[in-house]
């Protein structure tokens, strides 16, 4: 079974809150235990109200969706389905409500009753894991917007969770804290088998995941690797998104009657160490 | 206007508490009239302290700004006259929107600056019309708007008092692509639609700057590590490096193939295979 399922999920949000069309529109997908996806759209593709609708925060209008077999609808487990599924949200200084870190990490599990000896672990294993730990008794008006972010993240992984949504969580940071967060997100999935869906407009962060779904007018434009839907790029540029520069670059020399005489330029290419070896290629190549 | 020049600025924050911090030391540099600069650095460089000083909000610990040749400092009770010719966009402007429409949002500079009712109407829609922000959203609530929408009203507020210093702290933060396009795009049809318009712009998305400034300022700790245009900053990968910054991917792509004959410091795609083909008929 997979760990998420999404099935002919619809949402529109009320008329007297700018309720203008759906915001998520039929869609239906599945995420296996364990695995990175990226959530790519532009503003006002729906993205957000997905990550809402995925631990309840919202209700679905039509549709389900299944949190390791537990509904979201379903009252009597909400609590249960909250601690599986975390959520990391965008604006740094809006996500801590204590003065010192290692409080804030253990607001969530002093919520739901956990005894004062397993939060204190908990906090622990939590900002080790974000590299935070020599931060415990920092303020958090004190951190830069990356180091915020990663105390957010250890607030949700001191509940335990299965997944965790980051809901554009990287847009207000500078590169060098997106680049942190990055790879604390690497680091979940990869050694703490946490599932991690990351909902971003980066082009760069989303491909490193192993799959990623492109989201337009509420509904599931592209879904694939990486490689396959950086191949789409007239797709993606008519949805308003970028591709990732070598992609690009690649794409627009493929058009030209100079380079199809010489090599065919594969789609989708990502990295720049590929793109510049295929460009080498290129020069070798004779006509 | 035309020209500013920073002369051996210092600013020091909380000067003589124990929280202060020396956030720009002995900094120099003159803005061309009509280009467009980027000034990029690390967190914490003091780019944003450079643009509240530049607006007049504080003064400087040491040294002096001048425009057009003259002291900003020098009457400081007409510190307000010179302000009036500054625009300034803060960091997530749209926070700061707070009309019933965003026409009556974008007229309220203007207004302020005294022109008659058909001066405002003139200003009002020619800034909107600079970001995008179309006749239909200028007669809705600023709060019916999405976040990019809000972003592009606060900015037409601050282009309409037409200022001929416009400064922007990092106007297209947070911003999907195609929004952060709307609105440097529609900063660099102002500089051009109007005569001998100055812009600062405050990034530190490399990108960004590679497709939309002319020149480079290159901070450090305060301290100025390289002035030149955007391609020769390009050029200087160590440079960049030593800024905490990095080079779009096609810059480090094709900086890494120049023993093929390609140029150093090419900013933008377009240019990249323009270069790339250009090399492949010879």
């Amino acid at each position: 079974m997979p760990f998420l399922s999404v099935q002919d999920l619809s949402f529109s949000y009320p008329a007297e809150q700018n309720g203008v069309g759906v915001a998520v529109d039929r869609v239906s997908f599945t995420v296996e235990k364990g695995s990175f996806v990226a959530i790519l759209g532009h503003n006002g593709s729906g993205k957000s109200t997905l990550a809402k609708l995925l631990n309840g925060i919202l209700i679905p209008e039509r549709g389900e969706v299944l949190v390791d077999g537990i509904r979201t609808t379903d009252e009597d487990r909400i609590l249960e389905l909250r601690r599986k599924i975390g959520i990391v949200f965008q604006n740094p200084d809006n996500q801590l409500v204590s003065s010192i870190v290692e409080e804030d990490v253990a607001f969530g599990p002093e919520n739901v009753g956990m005894p004062p000896k397993v939060i204190a672990e908990r906090v622990e294993e939590a900002l080790n894991v974000v590299r935070m730990n020599e931060y415990r008794r920092a303020a958090p008006h004190t951190l830069s917007g990356g180091q915020k972010q990663r105390v957010a993240i250890a607030g949700v992984l001191a509940l335990g969770p299965e997944c965790i949504v980051f809901d554009e969580s990287t847009a207000m940071l500078d590169p060098v804290g997106r680049a942190e967060m990055m790879e604390v997100i690497r680091r979940l999935y990869k050694e703490h088998s946490i599932t991690v869906l990351l909902i971003t407009h980066y082009m760069e962060e989303a491909a490193k995941a192993e799959r990623v779904i492109v989201m337009n007018d509420g509904a599931i434009a592209l879904d694939g690797t990486p490689k396959e839907v950086f191949s789409e790029v007239e797709t993606l540029w008519k949805l308003g998104l970028d591709v990732p520069q070598s992609t690009e670059l690649l794409h627009l020399l493929s058009a030209d009657e100079r380079v199809q005489e010489r090599i065919q330029l594969p789609k989708g290419i990502f990295e720049e160490t590929e793109a510049a070896r295929l460009l080498r290629r290129l020069f070798e190549a004779r006509p | 206007m035309s020209v500013v020049t920073f002369e051996h600025v210092g600013y020091t924050y909380s000067a003589k508490t124990p929280f202060e911090h020396e956030a720009l030391k002995d900094l120099s540099f003159t803005l061309q009239e009509g280009r467009v600069t980027g000034l990029v650095g690390h967190t914490g460089c003091g780019k944003s302290t450079v643009a509240m000083l530049l607006d007049g909000l504080e003064r400087p610990t040491s040294g002096r700004i001048l425009i057009d040749g003259r002291d900003l400092w020098e009457e400081p009770k007409k510190v307000r006259e010179i302000r009036r010719r500054i625009g300034l966009v803060f960091q997530y402007p749209e926070y700061q929107l707070f009309e019933e429409t965003v026409e009556k949002d974008i007229a309220f500079g203007p207004r302020n600056l005294g022109k008659s009712e058909d001066e405002i109407r003139t200003l009002v829609h020619s800034a909107a019309q600079f970001v995008g922000v179309g006749e239909d959203l200028l007669k809705k609530s600023p709060f019916e708007l999405s976040g990019g929408e809000r972003r592009r009203a606060a900015i037409a507020g601050v282009l309409a008092m037409d200022p001929e210093l416009l400064v922007l702290d990092e106007p297209a933060a947070g911003l999907d692509p195609r929004g952060r396009a709307d609105i440097l795009g529609g900063v660099c049809a102002y500089r051009r639609e109007k005569q001998n318009r100055t812009v600062l712009l405050i990034s530190h998305s490399m990108e960004d700057m590679a497709r939309f400034a002319d020149d480079l300022i290159v901070l450090k700790e305060g301290e100025l590590l390289f002035h030149g245009t955007t391609k020769e900053v390009f050029c200087r990968p160590d440079l960049v490096r030593e800024a905490g910054l990095a080079l779009p991917q096609i810059t480090r792509i094709t900086n890494a193939l120049c023993d093929l004959g390609i140029p150093e410091g090419i900013t933008t795609t377009e240019e990249a295979a323009i270069e790339i083909l250009k090399r492949l008929d010879s």
